[in-house]
């Protein structure tokens, strides 16, 4: 512990007091804005009725509890994930342009669920118990392409940033062709249902507590494992030789990084679909506010990418009176997020006048 | 308190580089300890960054080895090497906009493997290795936003506060104005000097580097041409040799009175004994 008093510091460090103060205050945020987002909604719900009401079929509490709660903890968890992966991959590859799709994880994702709409499988029923195909499809997918894209990445010997990043991009160019032509080939209905999985979405028709948790197992479990690598994704940051220089075995790490975040981003889109954009934009608000440092950097990820899903899904759902149908929260991601991407760059003067990172 | 026991890298008739059919560095044979200070001079392309990834294990030799207290360098691993061997590339980039202080942190990786955070002890060694570099006043400011020379003080300041016991730098006056040469090359001669750091400095500029070191050695087309005490090695003949320019030799107006060769420029107006007729 540093004392505080009586020393002027030339520049801030990274302590544990400091890192778990700030995570606190957005802890706070995201838990209000969870509680905020499960007790409004377009369907006005009555609380005392949902909580102690006695009525059968009581509908406060089937919208609360089917409803609300689910999806609301469900966004918070996976818009966790994407961030966590995003700031990852950034540090990864060393590319501020980073997602968590650009490693062909969501071409390998969408190929696997298109594949499972086009014939028509997105679930089943075994022994009377309803269970979800496209989950798994998508997750299968996920993995496979990660395997594949890091197969081709090390063919070769050493495990580059470009070879991984060019992989992954042709890899993703070439699912879309394929998802393409499944599109092509299908019926309409058909199409429409891939479209609406490949934008995105958080309403879903059935989600199981069984689901909900596993998701949330993998998120906690992803973003403390990379919170631990903070030191090492600082390292990374330095390119090959330097990170070599202080002792960071590069190979090995790249190698965790890319297994954790492949599992943390196909546990989020075999659920939502791709939801695009929240990947790119909270790890760079953050930078911009918080600096560089990924001790601080992961944590605070998690924590506002999930207010900031929670949030964007708030907003989809309000939109329902107007467009008639649930605007997919892929697009208000997007709406919101630009906008205050575009803002947070301009502020920040050194930014747009330094380099290009 | 006690000396810590001296540290000692050699390579012994080291041949390797980038493909096995060409070799860049041929035979090195080098013995770098506790208090040395050595400059590793030549032309350009010569050799002498390769030798210098020999040197720290990024480049595995074809023939020969590189031993770190008498074991193989590879065989080391690698946060235990980071501990004694600290490095100063030629060219350094950081993707982000990490601030000076945090780049100078960064320092600290290989004896903080343990623990995610920061603490008071490490502050302490990273402001004097600031302080060392004349760097602190930057600590706030972004790596981005400060020009070459800046830059590379922050990085030797990085090195700096990794506490090693053998310091490799890569061409660490480029880009440094002169008093910060200056600066630079005293506080390396100091370091070797009374703190027994084992030095060694890559340099294709002859002049500082040979009044800081205690040990020259000139490597042209990947081997070693010379090596020896500076004043012994780097005579008007030989510099004129090595670098294929016209020296003359001067003698400093210092109490020690050190003679040096010092180039000289031809005038545009002045013709070259050989072209008359």
């Amino acid at each position: 512990m540093l004392s505080t008093t009586g020393h002027k510091f030339e520049f801030r460090l990274v302590t544990r007091m400091r890192v778990i103060g700030i995570c606190a205050v957005f802890l706070a945020a995201v838990v209000t804005a969870m509680v905020m987002a499960i007790l409004w909604g377009p369907t006005e719900i009555n609380l005392t009725q949902a909580l102690w009401g006695t009525t059968s079929p009581n509908f406060d509490r089937i919208v609360l509890v089917q409803e609300r709660i689910p999806r609301v903890v469900l966004a918070a968890s996976v818009g966790a994930s994407l961030s966590v992966v995003g700031t990852a991959f950034q540090a990864l590859m060393q590319n501020p342009l980073a997602d968590p799709f650009i490693l062909g994880t969501s071409g390998g994702a969408a190929l696997g669920a298109t594949i499972l709409l086009s014939m028509g499988l997105s679930s089943t029923v075994i022994a009377g118990v309803w269970i979800p195909l496209l989950p798994f499809g998508a997750f299968g997918g996920a993995v496979l392409s990660l395997l594949i894209v890091y197969g081709l990445s090390v063919g070769y010997g050493r495990l580059s940033a470009y070879r991984i990043l060019l992989i992954g991009v042709v890899f993703n160019f070439f699912a879309s062709a394929v998802i393409m032509f499944l599109k092509m080939a299908v019926q309409s209905t058909k199409a429409q249902e891939m479209l609406l999985w490949l934008m995105g979405s958080l309403s879903l028709d059935r989600i199981t507590w069984t689901e909900l948790g596993i998701s949330w197992g993998i998120t906690l479990f992803g973003t403390i494992f990379l919170f631990f690598c903070g030191r090492e994704l600082n390292v990374v940051s330095l390119g090959d030789e330097g990170a070599t220089n202080l002792g960071v075995d590069l190979e090995r790490i790249r190698r965790r990084i890319f297994v954790v975040s492949s599992i943390l981003v196909g546990a989020a889109v075999s659920i939502t679909g791709l939801l695009g954009f929240i990947g790119l934009i909270v790890p760079h608000a953050l930078r911009l506010v918080f600096g560089s440092d990924h001790r601080l950097l992961i944590p605070l990820s998690a924590l506002a990418g999930a207010g900031f899903l929670v949030i964007c899904d708030f907003l989809a759902r309000w939109m329902f009176p107007w467009l008639l149908t649930e605007a997919p929260v892929g697009l208000i991601t997007a709406f919101v997020g630009g906008p205050t991407f575009v803002w947070l760059l301009l502020r920040d003067k050194t930014l747009t006048r330094g380099s290009n990172a | 308190m006690r000396p810590a026991p001296p540290i000692i890298l050699e390579s012994l008739k080291v041949s390797g580089g980038y493909n096995a059919e060409s070799p860049v560095c041929h035979d090195i044979d080098l013995v770098c300890a506790s208090g040395d200070f050595i400059a590793v001079l030549g032309p350009n392309g010569g050799g002498k960054t390769t030798l210098l990834k020999l040197l720290i294990g990024h480049l595995t030799p074809f023939s020969g080895e590189v031993l770190l207290n008498r074991v193989r360098l590879q065989t080391w691993k690698k946060t235990e090497k980071a501990k004694i061997i600290a490095v100063v590339s030629q060219h350094s980039d950081i993707a982000f906009p990490f601030t000076i202080a945090e780049v100078v942190m960064l320092g600290r990786t290989p004896h903080r493997r343990r623990s995610l955070f920061d603490n008071a002890a490490d502050y302490d060694i990273v402001v004097s290795a600031m302080k060392e570099m004349d760097v602190l006043h930057l600590a706030n400011k972004t790596f981005h936003e400060c020009s070459g020379g800046e830059r590379k003080r922050a990085i030797i300041a990085r090195a700096l506060a990794q506490q090693p016991r053998i310091l490799l730098l890569d061409e660490p006056a480029a880009g440094l104005d002169l008093r910060h040469q200056v600066a630079l090359y005293e506080k390396l001669a100091t370091l070797s000097y009374t703190d027994r750091l084992a030095t060694i400095v890559i340099s294709h500029d002859p002049w500082l580097p040979t009044q800081a070191c205690s040990w020259a050695l000139l490597v042209k087309d990947g081997r070693i041409e010379a090596q020896g005490s500076p004043t012994r090695v780097l005579t008007k003949e030989r510099l004129e040799e090595l670098y294929g320019v016209t020296m003359f030799e001067a003698k400093a107006d210092t109490p020690s009175g050190a003679t040096i060769a010092v180039p000289l420029l031809r005038h545009p107006t002045e013709r070259h004994p050989t072209e008359r007729l």
